[in-house]
């Protein structure tokens, strides 16, 4: 059975916690759970269903959180490498709780698993949980989907206790890892709060960035350095055209990235999640474009949106066409080849500013639909996935994510995989993304941010490949997304 | 026991803030405004939740509700986006090899078109293999294979160019098939649609193409109906037992022993009802991903002898991470299957998370090291089975002529073969990847089909070459045995 209490500070601090969400209790209109010795808190002033109002996890009724009995859908993105990490963690994880079937259902890419939740909404069909893109839970937040997560975190028996001692980590008595949200990075638990409506809509599950891989073999030859920053890109770039034509000497995978996050490093103005959402029409954005327009068309610059058929600019890499590209982290196998070493860098910064790499990878909202038996099953599911060792492991098993916990950092396991793999992509890409931490920055999330991020993809290209001006591009796709 | 104080002080401290009119964290709070906000959203979706409602399932045949509207007639797939093809090879459930068609109607064996099929990915069958893959491949299979015509279309509603996908190696297409020949446009059904539909795939990246909500309505029919992938059933097909223990000579002679016998039998490994093998090797050369490995064995009629076995495992392209280390001992559990004519092993896996009776077994980390044979051409250039496969040092070879450039569809020329020769005579192939080689002035150049020529075939000059004996089979059935070099950098030039 559970034992809730912790002596000495633990004790102190959970003691503050029940306080808190008993408070709430009594300054909601709980309905009735149809559970007496339940306790409900939350404020659900626009929903109908009794279902949206918390009810805390309660021993009278579903006994030891470990022999909790529940069936959960959880659906992802994951390709099949990392089906078969997740498979590997749903076995250990019914180790610990052998009455939750975890049903992983994998919806194909991020675009289909948007629409699909869109369409499961209204039908009724949702999973219990799903992997997502901030971007797409504003819209299933719109629709009154979603549940606050902060509930969950808040709870008194399945949530973090002791949050005051997260960095630590520690084993509650029953054996379940328990850490607080302070043990996450935090920008990627800060992402999960920056939507239209205040609470916590996204946790994060396993996250990548943007890394600058080069041919490091061709870079040693030649005595190049690597470039950091992009003053000093575009003045090898020029080295590199002129003692070799041929070569496009550089290459950006995502035009949406490269732009928000030029944006970002800036400090121009992008997105609001309040007002007029769309700031990107500005003359600052426009002198970046402007430049990297005379890049492409002297040659030095490729992006996949001017490439023919989108292609990836990691394809041209490894054909030895291009010289260093930035590129996904999560996609670090794309940029490997065994024709050259592939040294891998920090992205150039801005001068006179600090380094800002996006925070991408996929994570987990949870839905309202279901049996609290299961949405406490699933968070427990979550909790697990993203303990400091499977956090660790999940991130190695998945090549070029990122583990969420940054006590992962520090385990065993991966700092033994960090020495082990010092000379592939994967341990040189791992060992430069520790070190951005706090550099993360993430977009501001509201309904149509989604449409803004794909809109500002395609502006380089309106330019380079149509006859459209720098200020006719970036008009026609403020247009769009103010049309929505 | 120790609970029951907590909450009792816990209700009375929460009554206190109650009535004190504290209104508690915010972020504690469900805030959840839907029908405020459900108006601005991009795609109007209902905040009707019902918690465990079950789903009624509808029966639609979404495929009746797709049409061929292009005429194909006179078009050509890569020029037009629109084309007849013919069958060149079935891979697996979303992925086929066809061949253009000549302005005759005959296949063009010059022109493959490596087709993925959009809106679809289904199950692995080939350097991986997950249940339901091989079931997908066969269904798949079973309406290619039973088409009177093929007509292949770019997710375009107008003619224009076929583009390649990222890779720029295969060609995203809808798959129309037709069971008549001169088929008219009504009597072709979407394969990719029938193939969502019928549960053998989730749908994937059809956001944004022609027919995206049809394959999205098709997908939750069959998730609703809990076809196939969606069934949570066991594969029948699959072998979730683990590999059969034997070993690299019996697998590579196609041996077994057999005791009722007392001797050694014939016996297909490859047979996929009994194909999952264990055995025991060490790494010899690592490549993408994939790896060859070898094990050395006393023959079977000839104790005193000693025979080197080898095989390739091929891993997908995937980081198994023991295949990366030259001379490590493994045990490797996989499928033992054929490809052009050569043993392979696919569908191996590591699990660093968990691991399993099917990952590969790290047995010894000590060897960090592979002494290749060192063989020469002429013994290398026989149907000798048991050099298939095995990693070789052949060295003093010099380029007698071009045999051939392999185009990736793309246009782009990726392979090439040269027809090679040592001091003796013999003769051999020698497969390369074009791209970056250090020269014999280590100087680095980029190897291309107008230059290749003359770089290996330059009079007087030899090279040594560290690579796998394998074979490659023509369309015409003709056998070659080349060396398959998997490094550049693995070819070196005499001085």
């Amino acid at each position: 059975m559970l034992n809730p209490v912790i002596k000495g500070k633990k004790g102190v601090f959970a003691l503050g916690s029940l306080a808190c969400v008993a408070a709430l209790v009594a300054c909601s209109n709980a309905t009735s759970s149809g559970n007496t010795s339940s306790q409900s808190f939350g404020s659900s002033s626009a929903e109908s269903s009794a279902s949206q109002n918390y009810v805390a996890y309660d021993p009278s009724v579903y006994g030891d959180p470990t022999a909790l009995s529940a069936d959960i859908t959880f659906w992802t993105t994951t390709g099949h490498q990392n089906q078969d990490a997740l498979s590997a963690i749903t076995q250990a994880f019914n180790q610990v709780y052998p009455n939750i079937n975890v049903n992983i259902l994998a919806q194909g890419a991020y675009s289909d698993i948007q629409t699909k939740i869109n369409d499961a909404i209204p039908s009724g069909t949702t999973p219990t949980i799903a992997y997502c893109y901030p971007d797409h839970v504003a819209n299933y937040l719109a629709a009154g989907a979603v549940m606050d997560i902060q509930n969950f975190v808040n709870d008194p028996i399945i949530g973090f206790l002791a949050a005051n001692e997260a960095s630590e980590g520690h084993h509650s008595e029953n054996g379940m890892d328990v850490y607080g949200t302070d043990d996450y990075v935090k920008a990627y638990w800060d992402e999960g709060t920056a939507y239209q409506l205040p609470g916590l809509y996204s946790v994060p599950f396993t996250k990548s960035t943007e890394a600058l891989y080069y041919n490091k073999t061709i870079f040693d030859e030649m005595g190049w350095s690597v470039p950091e920053t992009w003053d000093d890109l575009w003045s090898l770039c020029d080295t590199i055209k002129g003692q070799n034509p041929d070569y496009v000497p550089f290459g950006y995978d995502s035009d949406s990235n490269l732009f928000i996050s030029a944006l970002a490093s800036n400090g121009i103005p992008y997105t609001s999640s309040t007002g007029a959402h769309y700031l990107f029409n500005n003359a600052a954005a426009k002198t970046l474009v402007q430049n990297w327009v005379s890049k492409v068309n002297a040659g030095e610059f490729e992006t996949q949106g001017t490439l023919p058929n989108s292609s990836y600019t990691s394809t041209d890499f490894i054909q030895q066409k291009t010289l260093m590209i930035v590129s996904s982290t999560g996609g670090a196998s794309y940029a490997d080849t065994d024709n050259f070493d592939v040294g891998v860098a920090p992205l150039p910064i801005y001068a006179g500013h600090e380094l800002q790499v996006i925070s991408q990878g996929p994570s987990i909202c949870f839905f309202q639909r279901g049996s609290w038996a299961q949405k406490y099953a699933a968070w427990l599911f979550y909790k697990f996935c993203t303990s400091a060792e499977w956090s660790a492991r999940f991130a190695v098993a998945s090549t070029g994510y990122n583990p969420v916990r940054v006590s992962s950092y520090d385990t065993d396991y991966y700092t033994g995989y960090l020495a082990e793999s010092a000379d592939t992509i994967y341990g040189r890409t791992a060992t430069v993304t520790e070190a951005f931490q706090d550099n993360m920055f993430y977009s501001p999330v509201f309904v149509g941010s989604s449409a803004a991020r794909d809109a500002v993809g395609k502006i380089l290209t309106l330019v380079v490949q149509t006859n459209l001006t720098v200020d006719e591009a970036f008009q026609q796709v403020y247009d769009e997304c103010v049309a929505g | 026991m120790r609970k029951t104080p907590m909450f009792v002080a816990s209700a009375l401290l929460a009554f206190f803030l109650a009535s004190c009119g504290t209104n508690g964290a915010s972020s504690s709070e469900n805030f959840v405004s839907s029908e405020s906000v459900a108006a601005s959203s991009e795609r109007v979706v209902s905040s009707s939740e019902e918690s465990s409602s079950a789903a009624v399932c509808d029966s639609t045949d979404y495929v009746s509700q797709v049409h061929l509207t292009l005429n194909y007639v006179g078009h050509d797939f890569l020029t037009d986006g629109i084309g007849q093809v013919a069958l060149k090879e079935l891979v697996d459930g979303d992925t086929t090899h066809f061949y253009d068609l000549n302005s005759n109607g005959t296949p063009d064996t010059a022109v493959t078109i490596k087709s993925r099929y959009l809106c679809i990915d289904t199950p692995e069958s080939t350097g991986q293999i997950e249940p339901w893959g091989k079931a997908a491949s066969a269904f798949t299979d079973s309406y290619i294979t039973s088409a009177k015509t093929i007509v292949l279309s770019s997710d375009f509603a107008i003619y224009g160019s076929a583009k390649a996908d990222s890779t720029g190696s295969r060609y995203l297409s809808y798959i129309w098939v037709s069971d008549q020949t001169n088929a008219p446009l009504s009597s072709f059904r979407l394969l990719n649609l029938i193939i969502v539909q019928n549960g053998y795939s989730a749908t994937k990246a059809a956001a944004g193409t022609l027919y995206q909500d049809t394959f999205f309505n098709a997908d939750a029919e069959a998730q609703c109906n809990k076809l196939i992938i969606w069934s949570g059933q066991q594969d029948p097909g699959f072998i979730y037992t683990t590999g059969v223990s034997t070993t690299l000579q019996l697998l590579t002679l196609g041996k077994i022993y057999d005791e009722t016998v007392g001797d050694y039998v014939d016996y297909d490994w490859t047979d996929s009802t009994h194909n999952k093998v264990a055995f025991d090797c060490y790494v010899a050369l690592a490549t993408s991903g994939n790896a060859y490995v070898y094990m050395d064995y006393p023959a079977l009629d000839n104790p005193n002898q000693t025979v080197r076995y080898g095989m390739y495992i091929f891993a997908g392209y995937r980081n198994i991470t023991p295949l990366n280390h030259v001379g490590w001992k493994l045990n490797v559990v996989g499928n033992c299957t054929t490809f052009n004519g050569n043993l392979q092993i696919t569908n191996v896996q590591y699990n660093v998370l968990y691991h399993t009776t099917d990952d590969i077994t790290i047995l010894d980390k000590t060897l960090t090291t592979y002494t290749p044979l060192e063989t020469a051409t002429a013994v290398a250039d026989t149907a000798n089975i048991a050099y298939m496969n095995v990693v070789v040092q052949i060295n003093d070879l010099h380029g007698v002529n071009d045999f051939g450039t392999y185009s990736s569809v793309s246009g782009t020329d990726t392979y090439m073969t040269i027809h090679c020769e040592d001091l003796a005579g013999s003769s051999i192939y020698l497969t390369f990847t074009l791209g970056t080689v250090t020269d014999r002035n280590n100087v680095t150049q980029r190897i291309d089909p107008t230059n290749f020529v003359a770089y290996f075939c330059t009079a007087g000059e030899t090279f040594n070459v560290f690579a796998p004996i394998n074979r490659y089979i023509s369309t015409g059935g003709t056998i070659y045995y080349q060396l398959a070099l998997c490094h550049n950098s693995d070819l070196v030039f005499n001085s």
